[in-house]
């Protein structure tokens, strides 16, 4: 991730000019738990970009009474591309009742909702402070459609990552050993399809889902080849990224997602990498626990220790809220799994060489037990893991729920009232399987989490939206 | 009584969209508040008063006239009063509504009671496309309430509605039933073709003979007890259904097995 | 349900073009990507694939097919939906299936090749997508191909007609959520296929003015359409003297797009491919004409009003 607090937006030195390259924040209470600057009023002068003492002359921005922190960064979300732009098409019916931004000379028009418009993408993230975000899943075949989408992305610094895991020239390498090439092979779609890192989608399965197949077993190859397994899949690409020096380690998205006694999966797969950098995408999906959909528990606490005790790891919640979102996934099996158990719509789309994705529109309802275990994991895998510089909060945005719901998992997470309250909507079978009832930590401990950074309600994002 | 009359002076260059033509926002409105209501002529806010001449203030019985094909919206959302039109009105008449009564003196545009939950709908003339059906992309058509068209009806009335009754007076063109989930629609003049297409359930009743989808199955010819109760709650309306074994009696098909749906359609055959 | 072109060329093995004479009229079509290419997958190319033409009549792509059916026109809709209940096993009588101009036999076959198959794809074309039913033929098909996923693998295809459409309808869908049919007039984006669609405005005559960017509906829409264009202010921006262009008031020749023009197409399985100007045009990008436009319209007051930044509730 970049450096924290150096580059405000709109500052870069070589685009202003004079008295413009310097800016004074006046009266705001600024909070830094990495230079350990905890609530206090204070002015900030900012000089080409950077952090100094102190500047003179240049604009003055006003900021008594407001809270600034650093900015938040989003490492998994899928806002640009052939996928979410599949699933805009699928649900008008959604974009009717949310938000719209109204145009005006200096914003354009747009749609919020489970699938917000580009435009509308970046005033909603500005609005909660985040300034970085990662679009999580791209196709290195209609790489420049996501480019151009993101292009479209006002306000917010945006980079994204290839899949990987399914390629199936990569695969073929990687059964007949010869991983020098199938090292250079993940150099070349690193640059072509101008990425910042690789993601490793369901490995092995998706390339099975083309011949309406799926990989379960990590240790099982891949429907089409004899040594190929899901395991070797993500050990090689760990160890080729971290050879090659990407800045990004693997981004890895599990196999199993989502179903019942997936957490051994997940464990091994973690074992696996062992001695590489990994970053495990929303882990609140594969934790879960139990031999079928009635047995399903989660398995957050296990997950967390063995993360807690592994330095090498690094990994986003993947959280989920109550209510409507759309789903939308490269793992094509699992997207048919979720039609089938919802009978609505269902949207998939394949691409050549390399990966697919599915689109089922779905809602998240407390009184269902699944759905109720799911939002307890997220959050007890954000408060149970100690470090929290090596977890991200996300909801895999629009999957487990849209980004701009955020502050509502903050305030989960600040607030174990508020928990209480809202646990007592879930049903009551749920009693066993989670933990979340027995954790009673509140975010607040400034020094190990820069979540409580984001602390902000959803009025202010209305405010800081109409500035 | 005391009523508000809104008389359009011409009709619009371009469409007016005039959701504000509402009995919930009028009954609460001094006659120059009314005036000054905000309506969308094309890209550009409007005044009611710029297109209508306003009598009246705070009711919720609103009395329209002229040619309002091009107004659209008109009691949108709306959940009391009575809105009545004297000539033709424009498209979603009454879509979302939730309560109160529209009658219409004319001819009406397309989602007449597109996505309903309550109220009552009386067009003595015409109606165009989707009567009470679902917008694009819902799940949900009408959810409730009665639409009663005496003319004719475009493709797609009642279009994935769940509950509520539609009655067409004229002919209705194809997709009569379209994915419908629930509810009744009676056609007195029968309808073109793809009546009932892809329904899950719900009854669609035709005093006409209909060309039927090859996926809808005969069973059976009888007089169903429940539309004696239909037939007295649809005379309160204006509608003649008929019952009695001694007149004739309904062919049943159900369908429509591609879905596969339990949806009926019933046929009825006057005795000779 | 769809893929890319490229899943179809390796993978497919069971092809089905509907409503669609794809040897006169996408005549690459069976070349490139869905009959005759060998891949790793389908080693011996046409001879590992089976294609199944369903059309009203027999065109020049009868003898590229291995199953013909001839569907009676106007009952592909009837045929698709008793598709639909025949992979559920749902009875369906011998009469019944004869409406549609086939025989049990023809589609007990049909039903078991594609249920047999590994990896089916539907190509629908206009005849089946322009005629009486519309979206919803489509939309049957579409439905048919997801209900088969249950089987084996199915993905269903449009077969797009001019350049870019695709383009046109992927930018619209990011750019405002919605593909086609968009009102902007309340200042964000809203969609109704049928009230906002160009035919169906032009047809009602609701529009005081038109602007129009490379097509030619003076050559494709019903009269109705026409007789209004003519009567307001039309604009066009064409490459080539059209029938639009002819009725417009003012018709700005532009570059041609891809020839001329650098940009991006859209493939009609939405691959986007980059496209360099292989020519010089003495005249201007329809890009920089409309951006001039657009600069020009700023310097006009404001007409939007007074309205909020943001609606929680649309209209």
């Amino acid at each position: 991730m970049r450096p924290r607090g150096c580059v405000p937006r709109g500052w870069q030195s070589e685009n202003l000019k004079g008295p413009d390259r310097m800016l004074r924040i006046t009266g705001g209470t600024v909070y830094d738990p990495a230079n350990g600057i905890n609530g206090e009023v204070r002015d900030l002068d900012v000089e080409d970009g950077k952090f100094v003492s102190s500047v003179t002359g240049g604009r003055t921005i006003d900021a008594t009474g407001l809270v600034i922190f650093p900015e938040g960064v989003d490492v998994h979300t899928h806002v640009a591309g052939g996928s979410i732009n599949f699933a805009r098409a699928m649900t008008p019916e959604d974009h009717r009742r949310t938000q719209a931004f109204i145009r005006s000379q200096t914003r354009r028009s747009g749609l919020g909702g489970m699938a917000p418009t580009t435009f509308a993408t970046g005033y909603l993230y500005a609005g909660m402070g985040f300034t970085t975000v990662n679009e999580a899943a791209v196709p290195v075949l209609s790489a420049p459609h996501t480019h151009e989408e993101i292009a479209d992305i006002p306000i917010v610094d945006k980079s994204c990552l290839v899949l990987m895991a399914n390629n199936e020239i990569m695969l073929d390498l990687l059964e007949a050993g010869e991983y020098e090439r199938a090292k250079r092979m993940v150099a070349w779609h690193v640059w072509a399809a101008k990425a910042y890192g690789v993601k490793a989608v369901n490995p092995g399965g998706v390339a099975a889902w083309k011949w309406g197949k799926d990989a379960k077993q990590r240790s099982e190859p891949v429907e089409g080849y004899k040594n190929t397994t899901p395991g070797s899949i993500a050990a090689s690409l760990a160890k080729i990224i971290d050879e090659l020096g990407l800045p990004h380690p693997i981004h890895l998205h599990c196999n199993n997602l989502g179903a019942p006694g997936n957490v051994s999966t997940t464990l091994e797969t973690m074992k696996h990498l062992e001695g590489h950098r990994a970053h495990l995408a929303h882990l609140q999906y594969h934790a879960c626990g139990g031999d079928d959909w009635h047995a399903m528990k989660f398995e957050a606490a296990q997950l967390a220790e063995y993360f807690n005790a592994h330095p090498n790891m690094t990994t986003d919640a993947g959280a989920v809220l109550f209510g409507d979102t759309v789903t939308i996934t490269a793992d094509g099996p699992w997207q048919h799994l979720l039609y089938k158990l919802t009978g609505r719509k269902w949207g998939n789309l394949d691409v050549e060489n390399e990966t697919g994705c599915g689109i089922v529109p779905s809602s998240y309802r407390p009184s269902n037990l699944v759905n109720a275990v799911q939002w307890a994991t997220g959050l007890e895998l954000l408060l149970l893991i100690d470090d929290a510089w090596r977890v991200f909060l996300s909801t895999d945005h629009p999957n487990g729920a849209c980004f701009w719901r955020y502050p509502e998992i903050i305030q989960l997470l600040m607030c174990a009232d508020y928990r209480k309250e809202c646990m007592a909507q879930l049903p009551p079978e749920i009693k066993n399987r989670i933990t979340l009832p027995e954790i009673d930590r509140e975010c607040m401990s400034f020094e190990n989490c820069p979540v409580e950074m984001e602390r902000i309600e959803r009025a202010e994002i209305q405010q800081c939206i109409a500035a | 009584m005391n009523k508000i009359k809104l008389t359009l002076r011409e009709k619009p260059v371009v469409v007016l969209e005039a959701e504000v033509i509402s009995p919930d926002l009028f009954v609460e409105q001094s006659n120059e508040e009314i005036r000054a209501s905000v309506v969308y002529h094309g890209k550009r806010q409007k005044r009611i008063d710029d297109f209508f001449d306003v009598e009246g203030e705070r009711s919720d019985c609103i009395e329209i006239h002229g040619d309002l094909n091009r107004v659209r919206h008109v009691g949108r959302a709306m959940t009391r009063g009575e809105v009545t039109i004297h000539g033709d009105v424009g498209m979603h008449l009454g879509a979302l509504m939730k309560g109160g009564t529209i009658e219409v003196h004319g001819n009406a545009g397309d989602w007449v009671g597109g996505e309903m939950k309550k109220g009552k709908i009386h067009i003595h003339g015409d109606a165009g496309q989707q009567v009470g059906a679902a917008y694009r992309g819902s799940i949900l058509g009408m959810q409730g309430g009665t639409i009663v068209v005496d003319g004719n009806a475009g493709i797609e009335v009642g279009m994935r509605m769940r509950r509520g009754i539609i009655v067409i007076g004229g002919t209705a063109r194809d997709f009569v039933g379209l994915q419908m989930k629930g509810g009744t629609i009676l056609l007195c003049g029968g309808a073109e073709i793809r009546t009932g297409a892809w329904m899950q359930r719900g009854t669609i009743i035709s005093l006409k003979e209909l060309a039927l989808m090859p996926t809808f199955a005969e069973s059976g010819a009888y007089n169903p007890t429940f539309l004696n109760v239909y037939s007295q709650h649809l005379q309160a309306l204006g509608v003649q259904l008929p019952y009695a074994e001694a007149d004739g009696r309904y062919r049943r098909y159900s369908g429509d097995r591609g879905v596969p749906g339990k949806g009926e359609i019933l046929i009825w055959e006057p005795a000779v | 349900m769809t893929c890319t072109l490229g899943e179809v060329k390796n993978r497919a093995d069971f092809i089905v073009y509907w409503g669609g004479n794809p040897a006169e009229c996408h005549p690459r079509h069976f070349t490139k990507y869905a009959l005759m290419p060998k891949s790793q997958f389908l080693p011996r190319g046409r001879k590992d694939r089976t294609m199944v033409l369903v059309d009203i009549r027999e065109t020049k792509s009868v003898k590229a097919s291995d199953v013909f059916l001839q569907v009676r026109p106007g009952k592909d809709f009837e045929l698709i939906t008793v598709l639909r209940a025949m992979i559920k096993d749902q009875p369906i009588s011998e009469a019944q299936i004869a409406e549609t101009g086939l025989s049990v036999e023809q589609l007990q076959d049909f039903v078991a090749r594609m249920k047999a198959a590994r990896f089916g794809v539907f190509f629908f074309g206009m005849g089946l997508s322009m005629t009486r039913g519309k979206h919803m033929n489509s939309a049957a098909l579409l439905t048919l191909a997801a209900e088969m996923n249950a089987f084996t693998k199915f993905v269903a295809m449009p077969m797009r007609g001019h350049g870019n459409v695709t383009g046109a309808d992927v930018i619209m869908r990011w750019q405002t959520g919605y593909p086609f049919g968009i009102s902007f007039n309340r200042g964000y984006p809203r969609y109704n296929p049928g009230e906002f669609s160009t035919v169906d405005v032009l047809v009602r005559g609701d529009t005081d003015c038109a602007f129009i960017i490379g097509a030619d509906p003076g050559a494709t829409m019903p009269k109705p359409a026409i007789e209004h264009l003519k009567r307001v202010p039309t604009i066009v921006l064409d490459p080539h003297v059209t029938h639009t262009s002819k009725m417009a008031r003012v018709h700005i020749t532009t570059a041609p797009a891809g020839i001329s023009a650098p940009g991006t197409a859209y493939r009609m399985d939405e691959i986007p491919l980059p496209l360099r100007p292989a020519l010089e045009s003495p005249y201007p990008s329809d890009e920089e004409v409309v951006r001039r436009i657009k600069e020009t319209i700023l310097k006009k007051p404001d007409w939007m009003g007074e309205r909020p930044q943001m609606l929680t509730t649309q209209v």
